[in-house]
């Protein structure tokens, strides 16, 4: 083991040992590859009764977050790895499918800003879950039950979730605003999608409910059975909850499904449908198409934040500069929604 | 035009080879990956000295026709930006929306034209 994976190892040792009352021992352990705001490890976890727990290590960055969107937009970043563990103790207890949470560390073990979840197996690639035959079946039926899971998400708010802020649509503009003045350069497109949406902004129809944030293909993790777990709850936060199913909508999410509106896997109807069944209340599809509008200006701005970042020498790679160059698959599909949501 | 042969685009054509027909091939995992996106990146680059100079005329151009009046393509782009934050775009909502149109088809030609065929 590399030094400082040993050491790493010593201190999950020391926070398991603490949590389950006697000696663990650290096995296995492995980065990783992932996201631009955080580190995940994967290890094992010898507990004292001889059982093998398979585990996985969440934790910020030594030097913070290369791209965080909560301080881009000056919020500062209100969640942190506390806060995660708290949320996904709640959605576990609540049925929601989650990786269950193992142990917040104490500071004295050396491990700050993280925590440790349960490794659950499963298929979490977008591509493989819609084109291998062994998925068929999941993707058939996934459409609902991404509704009724939404629809049992949305029935928490801020009296059960009281560690998550608040992200009304006026904050989120903002933030699309400072994430478009920090780009290369002027972006008709976008500037044009934003003032849409500034113009049509929707009426919370109810009282913040839990929104996931990133709730994508992508981050679904699922085996042959079905859904087991839905992923990164980094951006969760309290608002409309309409916004998880416009960018569950979103079109880079079907890869290459285009027909099937819902992540590549059915019509939005199965969704809706699923959705008021489970109790989540009505759907609007004009406020879904509204936060789909949303969700891909975010996203064009964030490709084209990659691509300076690139362009700037900050973070280098052939993928985040071929990222600044799919602004452009961004800026037709955001051209083809405005078109056909009515003029101006 | 090239300053001598093989010329600029024939260069990268030979790289763009020499990765999908040599290099992929031997590689695995994410260098397999980078490197299948370093090859598209090419093809994007080639597309680009081909046809982004008629492009960028075009968009100019159609610029000139939506504002009405004669500029360099940064000032009338800003003007546009300016005209769709602050200004009432809705009011000529149908020009702006097939200019904004052509020139996301003309860029995602040379990004991606297969985006488009699969749209």
């Amino acid at each position: 083991m590399k030094p400082e994976n040993e050491q790493l190892a010593h201190a999950l040792s020391a926070a398991l040992s603490k949590e389950l009352g006697g000696e663990v021992r650290i096995e296995a352990l492995a980065r990783l590859t992932g996201g631009a705001s955080r580190e995940t490890w994967s290890f094992d976890a010898m507990g004292p009764d001889g059982v093998r727990l398979p585990l996985i290590l969440r934790k910020d960055f030594e030097g913070g977050a290369l791209l965080n969107l909560s301080a881009l937009s000056g919020e500062g970043d209100g969640f942190d790895r506390a806060g995660e563990y708290a949320l996904c103790r709640v959605l576990h207890l609540a049925k929601v499918p989650v990786a269950r949470p193992v142990c917040l560390p104490d500071p004295s073990t050396g491990l700050k800003s993280c925590y440790i979840m349960e490794r659950l197996e499963g298929e979490g690639q977008p591509r493989k879950i819609l084109r291998e035959d062994a998925y068929a079946g999941v993707r058939s039926s996934m459409a609902g039950t991404l509704g009724t899971v939404l629809a049992r998400m949305h029935g928490l708010g801020p009296k059960e979730l009281p560690m998550l802020p608040t992200q009304s649509v006026e904050s989120q503009l903002a933030l699309c605003r400072r994430m478009l003045d920090l780009g290369p350069g002027p972006r008709p497109i976008l500037e044009l999608a934003l003032r849409w949406l500034r113009d049509r902004m929707p009426p919370l129809r109810s009282g913040p409910r839990l929104v996931h944030g990133d709730f994508r293909n992508g981050n679904f993790l699922i085996r042959e059975a079905g859904l087991v777990a839905i992923l990164d709850w980094e951006t969760a936060h309290l608002g409309d909850p309409m916004e998880d199913l416009g960018f569950l909508c979103m079109k880079p999410w079907r890869f290459g499904n285009n027909k099937l509106e819902v992540g590549g896997f059915g019509p939005r109807e199965d969704l809706f449908r699923a959705y008021e069944a489970a109790g989540g209340g009505p759907v609007d599809p004009e406020v879904v198409r509204y936060w789909e509008v949303l969700g891909m200006l975010k996203w064009g701005a964030f490709c084209a934040i990659r691509a300076m970042l690139h362009i700037n020498r900050v973070q280098r790679s052939v993928e985040a500069a071929a990222i600044g160059r799919r602004v452009a698959e961004t800026e037709y599909d955001l051209v083809r929604l405005l078109e056909a949501s009515h003029g101006g | 035009m090239a300053v001598d042969r093989p010329g600029a685009l024939e260069l990268l054509e030979a790289v763009q080879e020499f990765l999908q027909e040599r290099a992929i091939p031997k590689l695995s995992g994410h260098a397999a990956f980078e490197a299948r996106v370093a090859a598209n990146l090419l093809a994007i680059a080639r597309r680009e000295i081909e046809e982004g100079p008629r492009l960028l005329e075009e968009e100019a151009a159609d610029l000139e026709r939506l504002l009405q009046r004669k500029g360099t393509p940064e000032a009338l782009e800003a003007e546009l930006v300016d005209l769709i934050r602050d200004g009432d775009p809705g009011s000529r909502w149908e020009d702006l929306m097939a200019h904004l149109r052509r020139r996301a088809e003309g860029r995602l030609r040379i990004a991606n034209p297969r985006y488009l065929d699969e749209s």
